[in-house]
């Protein structure tokens, strides 16, 4: 079973994304800040990180970099999601080579095909 | 004398307009901060309804009745039109903050509509409306701001796709058109905007007519933000809107707007 990190600091899209890949078989850990993002990265080892930019204590991209700093975590897709409208955050989530930039309300049917494909194409490497 | 005061002539005046520039660069900027931060603010708890909504009567908690799925469907078409709403209301805010001279360029219409489907094809809750465009074979090219013409007539389009069912159809047609009124002797290029209701209505038979005059009592006052966004833009064009709504024909939001000058086509390129 993959096991992916989602780190959303609004609870409320936290639980629906729970919901929602729970019930499509995934194991899901969460973290709501920045700071435990990264702690519970390096902990729970997940094969995909569903990452909100919008973060107390930091931002998805500072958590993004410092997740490339360590070469487990360099093929790690990375899927940004946001709810901001501050032009370039798309260029600054390919910079870090995002597999994923999803705005808010995304379209769950769209996100969740996405997972599938990156972890179907991650068990098959 | 004072001797702190400033001193006057051409240097003082200059300074004095450095400063104002400055304020109102500052107040700019303070108020389109205000606005991204409102957008995050309004778009957060819209997500997590929506995407709720959708787990509810994907039925991923368990089965519902047919009444427990209506209801969910009724409450998910209203936080899509909420969605839209906010969409429009920080289009114009936008437009507002960015209200300066229009930066009018030659342009061809397929541009300009292909720019406002890019723009509407962004949303993920209009990605399954069927967006068709049908253009004149001699349409003349524009002369417009492009930036705010792909804002206008995106918001237009959005509007006319609000409340569609799915499968909704959007139809976007031009054509050549005489000028509205004696006074304007410039020739148009005429835009319709057509939501087919979800009847069905085939492009073919969504032909273009003149403008009646009972159309202008239909002008699309109070249709929304976008609709008040789209006049804005194209009165700044020199060009006017009308909209018209017929029984199993939709509702057609119409604008004009001024088909390239002669003159401006004939100058010579500026260094």
């Amino acid at each position: 079973m993959s096991k992916i990190l989602i780190v959303e600091d609004d609870k409320n899209i936290l639980k629906a994304l729970c919901i929602r890949l729970h019930a499509r078989g995934y194991e899901v850990v969460t973290a709501q800040d920045a700071v435990s993002a990264t702690v519970t990265a390096v902990r729970e080892e997940p094969d995909l990180v569903l990452l909100d930019i919008s973060l107390p204590a930091g931002n998805g991209f500072e958590v993004a970099r410092k997740l490339r700093e360590e070469p487990r975590f360099l093929e790690l897709p990375l899927v940004f999601l946001t709810a901001s409208r501050r032009p370039g955050l798309r260029d600054k989530a390919e910079e870090l080579d995002a597999a994923g930039f999803f705005e808010k309300p995304y379209d769950a049917a769209e996100l969740v095909a996405r997972i599938d494909e990156l972890l179907a194409g991650a068990a098959s490497s | 004398m004072d001797v702190l005061a400033r001193p006057d002539g051409p240097e003082a005046e200059v300074d004095a307009l450095r400063e104002t520039c400055a304020t109102l660069r500052r107040r700019v900027e303070r108020r389109s901060q205000l606005h991204l931060t409102a957008a995050h603010e309004l778009t957060t708890p819209l997500t997590a309804l929506h995407d709720l909504l959708g787990i509810l009567e994907e039925e991923l908690t368990g089965p519902l009745s047919a009444p427990q799925r209506d209801v969910i469907r009724t409450a998910r078409n209203s936080v899509s039109q909420l969605r839209a709403q906010i969409d429009d209301l920080f289009d114009a805010l936008a437009f507002e903050l960015g209200d300066q001279p229009l930066r009018r360029q030659e342009l061809g219409v397929d541009v300009l509509i292909q720019d406002a489907l890019e723009e509407v094809r962004k949303l993920p809750h209009l990605r399954r409306i069927d967006l068709r465009s049908i253009l004149h074979p001699n349409l003349p090219k524009v002369f417009v701001d492009r930036t705010q013409m792909r804002l206008a007539m995106a918001g237009l389009i959005r509007n006319a796709a609000h409340g569609l069912g799915s499968p909704g159809r959007v139809t976007i047609l031009a054509c050549p058109h005489g000028a509205f009124e004696p006074h304007e002797t410039a020739p148009q290029v005429l835009i319709a905007v057509n939501d087919s209701g979800g009847d069905g209505t085939s492009p073919q038979s969504a032909q273009l007519r003149p403008l009646r005059d009972e159309d202008e009592e239909l002008l699309c006052a109070g249709q929304g933000l976008a609709v008040d966004l789209c006049r804005e833009v194209i009165e700044r064009h020199g060009g006017r809107i009308l909209a018209a709504s017929r029984p199993g024909d939709g509702t057609t939001c119409c604008f004009s707007v001024p088909a390239m000058p002669a003159a401006v086509r004939s100058a010579p390129p500026s260094a």
